[in-house]
């Protein structure tokens, strides 16, 4: 089929929508559920600006189908806050000074959360290679690893308590 | 500790949250009703006459609402300095760069516009091309711009202070060296894009990233030949600038002509690819450079000779040219010293303003040499550049006075924090074909932009709302360098509220004052200025309402955390809310402050012909690199960075660090990684695979120092610092490289090849 | 140049038999996708306008790995490179395939990226097509007619061409369990850590004397050099069955300099390329024998 109606589940709310073949995720993301906060960077997998968490997972919006992402729940930027109340790792990109322009921040920020949501005690390595496939040209990423591990440290904090 | 509440102090960025949630909304995030999208068709050739455009198909389209050429513009050239003026926004007869743009669609969706553009047919007649600046500036060449031009020197700049030839002979030693930069562009992580919008009362409004709204106006009000009063341009948070939206574009026009025609806004954005193609880039200068020095170390005359590829068009090229000779007076106390530009048209996409300026290309080489000076005088490198470097109260030959400098203390606690002295003396073999070496270098640099074009003098205005919430109406962009947060520190330092009270208003030319934007590394410096008289002002009014409120004296009132109070009995206090209310009940005018910052040396202006009092305050940084090399494989790493800057005072650590920390990243790209690559002038890696921008894992450890000099003349003693950090990298990582294998890369970017070659074919000298 | 993609008739077989059927009737015409991020980055920037696209990814049964000890190792064509990079059992028993895994592009390319596709996209520089060759691994080809084995090393045949032939899909990747005292190691270069595409990259996977001296089986695999993953026959051949030496390992690094075939592109030159061949080359040998080069 040239158009297929799929169906989304997007920071846990249900969408119907008819999409065509060529439509990327990231074009229904921000084209006809007008999340922007994901961005186009690049189009290719090449920045990771367009990063969402796909099942959990982070991918780039930009190489995965729309039609392909049918029946699949979807977290994007938007999605991390909770009733007005940010993430631990978004608290720490403000505090820690990790935001510049702020244009690779949600991407950074969702690939953060997944390297967390998996493993609460990263390594400065570790924290590095879950954020290598997002580009950034303001910070030169000291603040951000800051920003990953300073959550990092406060989600055990909590954790224990 | 320090007097303050709020400046200097790491407080959060007042836009963080908008922006970590998602909620900010840039260029490509605004949709307006009935908006139609715009694509441009550009040249697939490096140069060639057009013949003919048939645009009857792409008409044809359903859901093409306007398709244009150059016959439906003004045909009005531009530059951003007009006498240069060699630009159209779309091109008439001739195509001189792969990118030029030829026609322009306006269609219902992205979808059918990339269609439209394929339909347009284009004639062309190829032309010979030329793409090497040394070939492209003798009499011979092909020319770039086939129709006016006689030659393809497009400006030239020379600077000539005291007499070289005599200090050439006076030296024991005269040194000459060619380097070579590169070709490397922005690459903000958003590309770039507007959307424009020609009501039915013939008034345009522009929404796009911009650094320099007022100077966009003005670009794109002459380019359409309407009146600047018929344009507004609205500048939406730039996701990275660092330069590249300084100049208009010629989306902005084309996009602006589109929407005239159809009347409906007409959004054209940039794919990285055209980013890549059409990126005006950092311009590649060929440095060459002749240094005469005593044998003990005293420089006597320097000399440099630069070749600026422009590219095919005028842009910033005169400007930075000229900048980087400012740069190139300044650093060192040198009786005699001559400077002479030449901007050479080539068959290239053509460069703008980048972080620097000109500086780092001209630094690169001039502190390289002098690395290698310091080695044939057998002298320390530090040691050697104290023994010449400026200092406070000095004049410089070209007749600048030194206010303020922290360039002594850059180099002494840079040389101190990163065991400079233990590191040099130290064994450079550490491996099996490994090699470590440190190198320095130093920079002086603008803090405070330059009244290169005259208009030295702007605004701030400050409201009070019956909450006592303060309204900060500023010219500053904010590029993501945090000056609207830096203005509010500053703002709310002055007058005691907090910070959550101040919202800023900053990117609207019908509302914000006029100014010249954010470069040079001014805004801290110049908008600082103007917020900070701006809130002594609003204070003053305070004090005096409260003072008759209370029935005082002035002197008696005290403001602070968003109340007043007596200054003897704290127990009477107001809040500002309440001030405010009585101001406009009972006073009869509501609480509100203006200040200005006028640059009272701005008559002095004399463009382009001297140097001297072009800028009001400099900054000075020094850097010292650790490398290693892999001798077998030429592969360069960098170990750790520290560097040394002249602040003249914090307004905001973290963001300083942060502006320090990218910038030199942005240097490490420019010296070992990034390059626009180009085979007969078609770009050749037009995306993030094959131009290497670092990623999180490629990263050194890295030391930030803050020297404060307490700037007589910045708000509260600061100065910007936006460009800096970049200017020093590459020569210092140059200099690391040879003292760890005594190699001496005279081109960018040093990448592994490089290395290994040079290496290879030093091996074979030696046998 | 960069776009929107052409609009194309899309496919999600839910069989491998629908998926057969499907790929016999538009024969030519139809792009599988198993990933999507080489085809879809090749439908935007290159121009490639398939009228046909077949996502096998909902084709159940295609996604595992099984491991049986001292048997094999067989990986569904349909993982992701993510999964074959945190597996347990590769990361201890085939670490060199483990090692290639995590140097594939980003995390979020490999979260989506399978080892299916990045076989059969078949570019010189395939991440883990060294790695695997050099593990002697065959691939499971299925079809209509029904299956059959080729060995990895067969299988590609110029950049993105492969053995695979109408109707044909790659169904299984079939690593044969090591021999005792076998050792690898993948070295990939470029000129970032991360989001790259090789330069050069070196898979070296050698069985070793029980005392670990003699080299008797010795895999050489050289990517992005040749139009193809190449192994370094002539480089095997002097090591096979000898004692490391220096003089030893010099000669091998040579002969895989020699018998690298590299074009000159915007990554390197090709002089470069082979220079590095032969130092990597030899950097793999002696981290696996843990000599040092004195």
């Amino acid at each position: 089929m040239i158009q297929k109606r799929i169906q989304l589940k997007v920071n846990g709310e249900e969408y119907k929508l008819e999409v065509k073949s060529n439509d990327t995720l990231l074009d229904v993301i921000r084209d006809r559920l007008s999340l922007t906060g994901t961005k186009r960077g690049c189009d290719t997998g090449d920045c990771g600006a367009c990063t969402v968490l796909l099942e959990g997972k982070p991918v780039n919006s930009c190489l995965v189908l729309a039609i392909e992402a049918d029946g699949k729940e979807v977290i994007t930027i938007e999605g991390l806050t909770k009733e007005g109340k940010l993430d631990l790792v978004q608290e720490a990109f403000i505090e820690q000074g990790a935001i510049q322009c702020g244009f690779c921040t949600p991407g950074m920020v969702l690939s953060a959360k997944a390297l967390l949501d998996e493993n609460r005690n990263p390594t400065e390595s570790e924290i590095k290679t879950a954020i290598a496939g997002n580009l950034c040209r303001c910070t030169g990423y000291v603040k951000i690893v800051k920003a990953i591990s300073s959550a990092a440290e406060k989600m055990r904090k909590i954790r224990k308590s | 500790m320090s007097e303050f509440t709020v400046f200097g102090k790491s407080v959060p960025r007042v836009d963080a949250r908008a922006k970590v949630s998602g909620e900010t909304k840039y260029l490509d995030d605004i949709k307006l009703d009935g908006m139609l999208y715009g694509k441009i068709l550009r040249s697939p050739h490096p140069h060639a006459r057009i013949l003919g455009i048939d645009i009857s198909k792409a008409k044809k389209l359903t859901g093409v609402r306007a398709v244009i050429t150059a016959e439906d513009t003004p045909k009005i050239k531009f530059s951003f300095v007009q006498d240069l003026a060699d630009k159209l926004p779309l091109c008439d007869k001739e195509v001189c760069y792969v990118g030029d743009e030829v026609a322009a669609v306006a269609a219902d969706s992205l979808e059918i516009a990339e269609e439209a553009i394929d339909s347009i047919e284009v004639k062309y007649e190829v032309l010979p091309a030329i793409f090497d600046p040394k070939e492209a500036i003798k009499p011979s060449s092909v020319l770039v711009h086939e129709d006016n031009k006689k030659s393809n020197i497009a400006f030239e700049i020379h600077k000539k202070f005291g007499d070289v030839e005599k200090g050439f002979k006076k030296s024991d030693h005269v040194f000459e060296d060619e380097f070579v930069t590169s070709k490397v562009t922005h690459c903000c992580m958003e590309t770039h894009g507007c959307i424009a919008y020609f009501n039915y009362e013939g008034r345009l409004t522009i929404y796009c990233p911009s650094q320099a709204p007022h100077t966009i106006r003005q670009e794109i009000a002459r380019i359409l030949n309407i009146p600047r009063s018929k344009v507004r341009i609205v500048s939406t948070p730039a996701g990275g600038a660092f330069g590249e939206r300084l100049v208009t574009d010629m989306k902005q026009p084309v996009a602006a002509i589109l929407s005239r025609l159809t009347r409906r806004p007409v959004k054209i954005v940039n794919t990285r690819e055209e980013e890549f193609m059409t990126a005006r880039t950092r311009y590649p200068y060929i440095v060459s450079v002749k240094t005469g020095v005593t044998k003990k170390g005293k420089i006597l005359a320097r000399q440099a000779k630069v070749v600026v590829d422009n590219g095919a068009y005028n842009d910033k090229g005169i400007s930075t040219l000229n900048y980087a000779g400012e740069c190139f007076l300044m650093s060192y106390n040198i009786p005699n010293l001559q400077y002479d530009g030449f901007g050479v048209y080539t068959n290239k996409q053509f460069g703008t303003a980048f972080r620097g300026f000109g500086n780092p290309q001209v630094t690169f080489a001039t502190e390289t040499q002098l690395d290698d000076i310091a080695s044939k005088l057998n002298m320390d490198p530090a040691e050697l550049r104290l023994k010449n470097v400026n200092r406070a109260g000095d004049v410089t030959v070209s007749g600048t006075e030194i206010t303020n400098s922290g360039l002594v203390d850059c180099i002494d606690r840079a040389v101190e924090k990163s065991g400079w002295q233990e590191k040099r003396s130290g064994p450079r073999k550490v491996g099996e074909n490994k090699y470590r070496g440190i190198g320095m270098a130093i920079m002086s640099h603008t803090g405070s932009g330059g009244r290169f074009y005259g208009y030295a003098a702007t605004d701030t205005f400050l409201k009070v709302s019956e909450e006592g919430q303060v309204t900060v109406i500023t010219p500053a962009p904010d590029i993501g360098q945090g000056t609207t947060t830096v203005v509010a520190q500053i703002v709310a330092e002055v007058i005691g509220v907090d910070l959550s009270n101040i919202i800023v208003i900053n990117s609207d030319t019908d509302i914000i004052p006029y100014d010249l934007g954010a470069w040079g590394s001014r805004s801290v410096f110049v908008c600082g200025n103007a917020a900070k008289a701006a809130a002594e002002n609003l204070k003053k009014e305070i004090i005096e309402v409260v003072s008759k409120m209370f029935e005082v004296s002035p002197e008696e009132v005290e403001i602070k955390n968003g109340e007043a109070f007596l200054k003897e009995n704290h127990g009477r206090r107001i809040s500002f809310g309440k001030v405010a209310e009585f101001s406009v009940n009972r006073l009869g005018h509501p609480l509100s402050g203006r200040g200005r910052y006028f640059d009272p040396l701005a008559s002095e202006v004399t463009y382009y012909k001297r140097a001297g009092k072009h800028i009001p305050t400099f900054t000075y940084g020094c850097q010292i690199v650790e490398v290693e090399v892999d001798t077998l494989t030429g592969e360069i790493k960098v170990i750790k960075i520290t560097a040394a800057q002249d602040t003249g005072k914090t307004v905001n650590p973290y963001m300083a660090e942060g502006q320090m920390e990218g910038a030199i990243l942005q240097g490490l790209g420019y010296a070992l990684s990034e390059e626009c690559l180009l085979d007969k002038g078609r770009p050749i890696n037009p995306n993030f695979t094959d131009y290497k921008v670092w990623t999180a894992l490629d990263i050194p450890k890295e030391e930030i120092i803050f020297v404060e000099t307490d700037d007589p003349l910045g708000p509260f003693g600061a100065k910007g610092i936006g460009e800096p950090g970049l200017v020093p990298t590459p020569a210092a990582i140059s200099n690391a490289i040879y003292h760890a294998t005594g190699i001496r890369l005279k081109r960018l970017p040093m990448n592994s090849e490089r290395m290994f070659y040079t290496l290879k074919k030093r091996d074979n000298n030696k046998k | 140049m960069l776009r929107k993609m052409k609009r194309f008739e899309y496919f999600e077989p839910s069989t491998l038999e629908e998926a057969f059927s499907l790929l016999n009737k538009y024969n030519g015409k139809v792009k599988i996708l198993s990933g999507g991020t080489d085809l879809l980055v090749a439908m935007k920037e290159r121009g490639l306008a398939p009228s046909y696209v077949m996502n096998v990814k909902c084709i159940p049964g295609l996604d595992y790995i099984k491991y049986e000890e001292k048997k094999d190792l067989r990986i569904g064509a349909l993982t992701t490179i993510r999964t074959i990079e945190t597996s347990n059992v590769i990361r201890e028993k085939f670490s060199v395939l483990a090692q290639a895994a995590s140097m594939l592009g980003s995390i979020q390319v490999r979260n989506r990226a399978t080892i299916g596709g990045n076989l059969c996209n078949a570019a010189p520089s395939a991440e883990t097509a060294p790695s695997l060759i050099g593990l002697k691994a065959k691939v499971k080809i299925a079809s209509l007619e029904g299956e059959r084995i080729v060995p990895l090393e067969k299988f590609f045949v110029g950049p993105g061409i492969t053995v695979l032939k109408k109707g044909e899909i790659l169904a299984e990747i079939i690593v044969p369990f090591p021999l005792p005292h076998t050792k690898g190691i993948y070295i990939k270069y470029g000129r970032r850590k991360a989001m790259e595409i090789a330069m050069v990259s070196v898979a070296v996977i050698a069985t070793l004397s029980v005392e670990g001296e003699v080299w008797e089986d010795v895999n050489i695999i050289l990517g992005a050099v040749a139009p193809t993953p190449l192994r370094a026959r002539k480089a095997e051949e002097v090591l096979q069955s000898k004692r490391i030496s220096e003089p030893l390992i010099e000669k091998v690094g040579q002969l895989a300099y020699e018998e690298a075939c590299p074009i000159s592109d915007m990554r390197a030159s090709a002089d470069y390329r082979k220079e590095m061949v032969k130092v990597l080359v030899k950097k793999a040998i002696r981290e696996i024998s843990g000599l040092k080069k004195s």
